[in-house]
């Protein structure tokens, strides 16, 4: 599989998987492991042709364990490898929570800064493809609770080249969620496209009138409505987050002083949801700039349904962020 | 300098008892090297150091038991230079307890101070920390308040820095509140206070601040703020609508009586009746002058009747007439012209707009025949008068014409209906026809 | 124009534009209607008749008033007052 050429759009997994060739290729230390990710290429294309490329070593097939894999990832971490932990979904991550937030997350701390434990996990996110209840989950918000870890969420096919090698990089835990929705996504990359920072928020597109703010699976349609608002005469600025622990307040306040009002769209749960917690911050740091409360655009508190019209209903949609962003406005007549 | 302590080895460990020294004074140790060894019941363990630096003093013998948390030894720390007392002897034998002079210690002792481990290759990722608080601590000055007003943050503070009253401001917002859209322009009212730039908040207080508004931008800004107004309007209030013909011969030829003996800057026009007779109805019936506020009509002790002025560059204002049922005719005259002519040149004062009880609309020199307006919220009631025009009149058989205007009522059906309305409009019709008695 | 004309024609167009600033002198001129024209209402003509009647001393009977309906119909009558 060749590189990109300059002209060529590349899809988002293309992407992934270039920027985990890269990653293998420069650091001996690097390995990938996971359920399906080397005779299988990977339950999603993406580390096609990689064991070919580089060998059982470093791409490693994994039992049927969350727990057992990620712990041992941890383990190679601790010993001075740069694992990258391929869990096959977040849903799935739910069997290695407590290898993630007491181990992974926490080792730095106990061993009173001794222990770092740089290790990288990959997990896809997110509903969209009728997988039902136990298999749609968005439960990013959730991880970006726990001290420790850092959260990113690529959602374009830039960060997601480019996101990878930051986290490896990194000397403590990065956990890297790639929505499943966002496979559809193609760009074209300059042929230098390399290791993106993942710090900063991106303002994907800029507005006087009110700030939209969302990350991975939910940009594309945040965008679509900051397109729809603009024929009603409703400037919309459009945040991506890209990092959800540490989140980016600087970026965020920043809007909101331009702006005076926002709305968050996020694809978990509205209830102690990520989108809780920036409504919080910003109420909490810029009160005085705020026109109109901080709304919010969630999923609908219900698991999430198998049907497409039910499973198109209970996340954020279009509409939805669009009535939102009228009622910031106060145009919602 | 520093003292190391017996730690807590144990999770219920109380004391222990030093069974050897590993070091001795003028040693120099670092942090993890082993030092002691200790007997802690449980089992004999080996003590670490949790500081670098230099020995100093050993302050407990073997064979003693101490407390968890009392010192056994002085050290120097790290880069703090020589002990001064160096040439101490081991064979010292301090106080196994402080000294009377010091205070007791601590009762539950915890593990030694523990300094921080060298730091390990990059700090952790930077948790959110709530800034400085003065940056925003700075509270917009309160608003004189009747009762709470509801308006957002923003509209708060444009109104503090603009030095706008927020109790003469309508509000379009949710609930009525008083949103950034609300607030006029710093000049389109007496100029506002200036904002000192200190206490706006915020690197971005001069990106917030407007620029001085040229005619356009305050037009354009009126414009957008009577949109938002009259949009709500028509959403909240559920306007009902009522119009009867008044024959205004008696008002016109009692005028034209008045002012004969006059000079034309003396003169009434009728506009001071219809202010006048509204005033006096508005009195007779409660339910319509006053406002609706948090899903209840408050009526007004006071009337002030609102008169909207059209501007020349097309929009409109609203300035109120204070106590309007207890003017003379040539008093409220006298403030027609003094307020319109200001309104009209863009110099009213800020407290002049808004506060009404009841609004009067008046397209009579246009030639409309009849006008129904949109309330100002939250008022719950508007009057509207057309033009002078001759209507047929009608007498046994004979025909003729007479001057006639038609007088029509908005009003919020929630805080009146249409009978109550009606008669209002009547008693205004009445007292124009006996216009002496204004 | 006579010089007396012309400053009697300057007061009343003064007096109008104090009345309604967002006129500007061009748009005066003697046959300019009041009303149709400049825009002017009943209460601006009360207030232009003040203005009048301060800066020239002469005051408008209220029973002209109404025939007075263009620029050049104010300078006539206020020259006619002041000759005679």
């Amino acid at each position: 599989m060749s590189p990109p050429t300059e002209s060529k759009p590349i899809g988002y997994r293309d992407a992934l998987r270039e920027a985990l060739r890269e990653a293998l290729q420069k650091d001996e230390r690097v390995f990938l492991m996971g359920e399906d990710v080397g005779a299988y290429g990977g339950p999603y294309g993406i580390s096609r042709g990689l064991l070919e490329e580089f060998g059982e070593q470093r791409i490693r097939d994994t039992p049927l364990s969350e727990s057992g894999f990620v712990g041992a990832g941890i383990g190679a971490a601790l010993g001075g490898m740069r694992p990258i932990v391929e869990i096959m979904t977040v849903n799935f991550s739910l069997l290695a929570l407590d290898q993630i937030v007491n181990h992974a997350a926490t080792l730095l701390h106990m061993s009173g800064g001794q222990f770092n434990v740089p290790i990288v996990i990959r997990m896809a996110t997110g509903a969209g493809l009728q997988l039902a209840a136990q298999h749609s989950h968005s439960l990013e918000g959730w991880m970006a609770h726990i001290p420790g870890l850092r959260i990113v969420a690529p959602a374009t096919v830039a960060d997601a080249r480019g996101m990878l090698a930051t986290a490896l990089a990194d000397p403590d835990p990065v956990l890297i969620f790639e929505h499943s929705a966002l496979a559809k996504e193609k760009a074209v990359l300059p042929p230098d496209a390399g290791a993106v920072d993942i710090d900063r928020a991106a303002i994907r597109r800029s507005g006087r009138d009110v700030t939209l703010i969302t990350y991975g699976g939910m940009l594309p349609r945040t965008r679509t409505a900051a397109e729809a608002l603009e024929s009603e005469g409703i400037d919309a600025e459009v945040i991506d987050l890209r990092t959800l622990r540490p989140l980016d307040q600087e970026t965020i306040f920043d809007s909101i002083c331009r702006t005076h009002r926002a709305v968050v769209i996020d694809e978990g749960w509205r209830s102690g949801s990520l989108s809780a917690e920036i409504a919080a911050r910003i109420q909490e740091e810029r009160f005085f700039e705020l026109d109109a409360p901080v709304l919010r655009v969630c999923s609908q508190e219900v698991p999430i349904p198998y049907p497409k019209v039910l499973e198109e209903a209970s996340i954020p949609s279009v509409e939805q962020i669009v009535a939102a962003a009228r009622r910031a406005v106060h145009r919602d007549v | 300098m520093s003292e190391i302590r017996l730690p807590s080895l144990g999770a219920e460990m109380e004391e222990g008892t030093l069974l050897e020294w590993y070091v001795q004074p003028g040693d120099e140790i670092h942090y993890g090297d082993t030092i002691a060894l200790l007997d802690t019941e449980k089992a004999e363990i080996e003590m670490e150091a949790f500081e670098s630096g230099t020995i100093e003093a050993l302050l407990i013998e073997p064979g003693q038991t101490i407390a968890v948390g009392e010192p056994i030894a002085r050290l120097v720390s790290a880069g703090a230079g020589a002990p001064t007392d160096a040439s101490a002897p081991t064979a010292e034998r301090p106080e196994p307890r402080p000294a009377p002079s010091e205070p007791p210690e601590r009762p539950r002792p915890e593990a030694t101070e523990v300094t921080p481990a060298p730091s390990p290759a990059r700090e952790a990722p930077k948790e959110w920390r709530p800034e400085a608080a003065a940056r925003d601590a700075e509270v917009a000055p309160p608003a004189p308040q009747v009762g709470r007003i509801k308006a957002t943050p923003l509209a708060r503070r444009l109104a503090a820095e603009r030095g706008l009253d927020l109790s003469r401001i309508s509000g379009s917002g949710p609930h009525g509140a008083i949103v950034e859209a609300d607030i006029p322009e710093a000049g389109s009212s007496e100029p506002a206070a200036p904002a000192d730039a200190g206490t706006t908040g915020a690197s971005t207080a001069s990106a917030a601040r407007p620029e001085a508004p040229t005619d356009a931008s305050r037009s354009e800004r009126r414009r957008e703020i009577i949109a938002a107004a009259m949009t709500r309007s028509k959403r909240e209030i559920p306007h009902y609508y009522l119009a009867t013909t008044v024959e205004i011969e008696p008002a016109i030829d009692w005028l034209a009586d008045r002012n004969r003996e006059r000079a034309a800057s003396e003169r009434l026009v009728l506009a001071a009746l219809l202010i006048k007779a509204v005033a006096l109805a508005a009195r007779e019936f409660p339910e319509l002058n006053g406002h609706w506020r948090d899903g209840s009509f408050h009526p007004s002790e006071a009337v002030h009747v609102g008169m909207v002025v059209s501007l020349r560059d097309g929009g409109l204002v609203v300035p109120t007439f204070a106590d309007a049922d207890q003017r003379t005719l040539e008093d409220t005259m006298a403030a027609l012209r003094d307020v319109v002519g200001r309104a009209r040149a863009g110099r009213l004062r800020s407290r002049e707009l808004g506060d009404a009880t009841i609004t009067i609309t008046s397209l009579g020199d246009d030639g409309v025949e009849s006008i129904f307006g949109v309330i100002y919220p939250p008022q719950v009631a508007i009057v509207g008068f057309g033009g002078i025009h001759q209507a047929l009149r009608v007498e046994g058989r004979l025909h003729g014409t007479q001057p006639v205007l038609r007088a029509t009522l908005s009003a919020d059906h929630r805080a009146s209906d249409g009978q109550r309305g009606s008669r209002f409009l009547q008693s205004i019709s009445q007292r124009l026809r006996n216009p002496e008695q204004l | 124009m006579t010089a007396r004309s012309s400053s009697m024609l300057d007061s009343v167009c003064e007096a109008i534009l104090e009345v309604a600033p967002n006129l500007s002198r061009s748009d005066l001129q003697r046959s300019s209607s009041l009303h149709d024209d400049l825009g002017l209402d009943s209460i601006d003509l009360v207030n232009v008749a003040g203005a009048l009647a301060e800066h020239t001393g002469i005051t408008i009977p209220d029973a002209e008033y109404g025939r007075l309906t263009r620029v050049g119909d104010l300078v006539d009558f206020l020259e006619a007052r002041r000759s005679s």
